[in-house]
């Protein structure tokens, strides 16, 4: 019973983390600059997430 | 997103555009929970779900464009009906709406913008019928005394006619509705007494029944 609980709130945990994050907008240019921004942060909207970094 | 180590240089890839920038730190959580890859694009939906991801190193998706858009329609119209509006049609985007708000308190659009022409009566329902000036069709709201509860002083309000709106205050014993009582009303009563017949108007005592008794009334009314 206790294995079937951790499975299912790992199920749940693992839902609802994904695709998410909420972080420092340091792009001075933009209109949330120093705002923590994500996914959440844009309800009711599309949004692109471009993952980059210098090598 | 990036990775914090790199964001010195961060004016190289944001080149002045307000798209906003995050930088993971280390060991990039954000990076790691999405499954990340260097130029790996992801869109996702209003609610939040994937609907496309993909490296795009070789360049962006010809249909990239197209899929936004798509998405895009897909979100659902953003209105309160508990919204307080101005009561005037309105057009708004090539459409008609019955307030001010147009679509802001989820009203459907009643027809498109400029459909009619002016001098145009829309009469279908008399009590709310619509006309058209500007090219634009306006409704046109009628107060009825009896609705507002203004009495009919000595007589009877009379059910609108087919096409009208409002009760008709008739004077008791004016049943020709002429809006006088004479001689014509009261052979009018007599034919409807003799007649076994019934009309509120001529009820001088409000009864229910039209005898002798109303003709004798009305007989009083019209010799003063």
């Amino acid at each position: 019973m206790l294995f079937r609980k951790i499975l299912l709130l790992t199920i749940i945990t693992f839902s609802f983390a994904q695709y998410e994050y909420s972080l420092e907008d340091i792009n001075s240019s933009s209109n949330y600059y120093g705002e923590n921004v994500g996914t959440s942060y844009f309800p009711d909207q599309v949004t692109l997430h471009y993952f980059g970094h210098y090598n | 997103m990036g990775k914090s180590q790199h964001m010195s240089s961060l004016e190289n890839w944001t080149n002045g555009n307000d798209a906003s920038v995050c930088a993971d730190q280390s060991p990039y959580p954000t990076w790691n929970e999405w499954d990340a890859a260097q130029r790996d694009l992801y869109v996702l939906d209003h609610e939040g779900n994937v609907v496309f991801h993909e490296n795009v190193t070789g360049g962006l998706p010809f249909n990239l464009e197209s899929l936004v858009i798509d998405l895009i329609d897909q979100i659902p119209a953003d209105c309160n009906p508990d919204l307080v509006c101005g009561e005037a049609i309105t057009c708004c985007d090539g459409s008609l709406f019955p307030t001010t708000c147009c679509s802001e308190n989820c009203d459907e659009p009643m027809g498109e913008c400029g459909e009619c022409e002016d001098g145009e009566v829309n009469n279908d329902n008399p009590c709310n019928p619509w006309e058209c000036w500007g090219g634009q069709w306006y409704e046109i709201i009628i107060d009825c005394p009896e609705e507002m509860g203004i009495p009919c002083e000595g007589g009877v309000y009379i059910p609108p006619a087919e096409g009208e709106c409002c009760s008709i205050c008739i004077i008791l014993g004016d049943i020709s509705g002429d809006g006088i009582v004479n001689v014509l009303d009261l052979v009018a009563m007599v034919n409807l007494v003799l007649s076994g017949g019934y009309d509120e108007v001529a009820d001088m005592n409000s009864d229910g029944t039209l005898n002798v008794l109303d003709v004798v009334l009305l007989v009083g009314i019209i010799l003063g």
